[in-house]
């Protein structure tokens, strides 16, 4: 079928306005609902034209039927925290929690833990189990610029941990 | 009184609006296990059920992403009308998931429709009339 370049122009149209719309969503998925929305419009053209050279009238009447490009929007999605702190975030924040427990079991126990035998473990322990984790976690993220972080700064804290203890 | 029926109608469009939603897969696929489609003739099927209300920005964000997931498959042919067509069709793996989501439905369809029943069924008696609603 022969389009004529009014009746084309239209639909470029509505495409351009619908590819706008569609600008959030993946590109791969962009294009895949373009073509199928050109191919749509052809073919409900071709059908109301019955054999004739289809008229501006035509496809106007053809894309009434349709969707409006604003409803392509995609839906708005909230991300959750934890996404939108990434993989590399998450490393962080364990090797920053490894720090904090350390803080404060220093504060609260710190007595406790003069007079007692083998302090070193129970203080330790949870801190550099927080840097194994967070350098696991941050060597799988290493893409992202937080993971990077997260290694580096789980493995400083543990070197500096095995300079002050040895 | 006014306010009342409005809160009941919105929370009423915003059950059936989620209900839709959840549907929608189903019902696409359902059109794909009747055979193959492409776009233009799996729209005109799908707003067959009127109250769907589904069109093309809904319809082909959903098909994409049944491709992604490896329920539906697309080949591309040549088209009198035009451009090539893009024909949808169910996977084996498609073909599966439509028959386990239609037995999901009869089966949850029945059990809801039984819930009504069960109570004046076995007590002999009709069950709440309308007028105490």
């Amino acid at each position: 079928m022969e389009i004529p370049a009014p009746v084309q122009k239209k639909i470029d149209e509505y495409l351009d306005r619908v590819a706008a719309h569609l600008a959030n969503r993946p590109p791969q998925e962009a294009r895949s609902i373009l073509n199928d929305l050109e191919s749509q419009i052809q073919e409900a053209l071709a059908d109301r034209a019955a054999g004739r050279e289809p008229a501006p009238e035509d496809v106007s009447a053809v894309l009434a039927e349709m969707d409006a490009p604003e409803s392509f929007d995609a839906p708005a999605e909230a991300p959750s925290p934890l996404k939108r702190l990434g993989l590399g975030g998450l490393a962080l924040a364990i090797s920053l929690a490894g720090v904090l427990i350390l803080t404060i079991q220093v504060a609260v126990f710190g007595p406790w833990y003069r007079h007692s035998p083998g302090p070193e473990l129970a203080l330790l322990l949870p801190i550099t189990l927080c840097q194994v984790i967070a350098i696991i976690l941050g060597v799988m993220s290493w893409r992202e610029k937080l993971g990077k972080v997260a290694v580096i700064a789980a493995s400083a804290i543990l070197l500096v941990g095995l300079g002050l203890t040895s | 009184m006014y306010h009342y029926c409005v809160m009941q109608s919105t929370s009423l469009d915003s059950w059936i609006t989620q209900l839709r939603k959840g549907l929608l897969d189903v019902c696409i696929l359902n059109v794909l296990a009747g055979g193959e489609s492409y776009g233009y003739e799996l729209i005109r099927r799908l707003r067959e059920v009127k109250d769907l209300s589904i069109g093309e920005s809904t319809a082909y964000p959903i098909l994409h992403r049944l491709k992604v997931e490896g329920y539906v498959r697309v080949r591309t042919a040549a088209s009198p009308a035009g451009p090539p067509r893009r024909y949808f069709s169910l996977t084996s793996q498609g073909q599966r998931r439509v028959r386990e989501m239609n037995a999901y439905l009869t089966q949850l369809l029945g059990e809801i429709s039984r819930l009504g029943r069960t109570k004046g069924d076995s007590r002999g008696n009709p069950g709440p009339s309308a007028e105490e609603d």
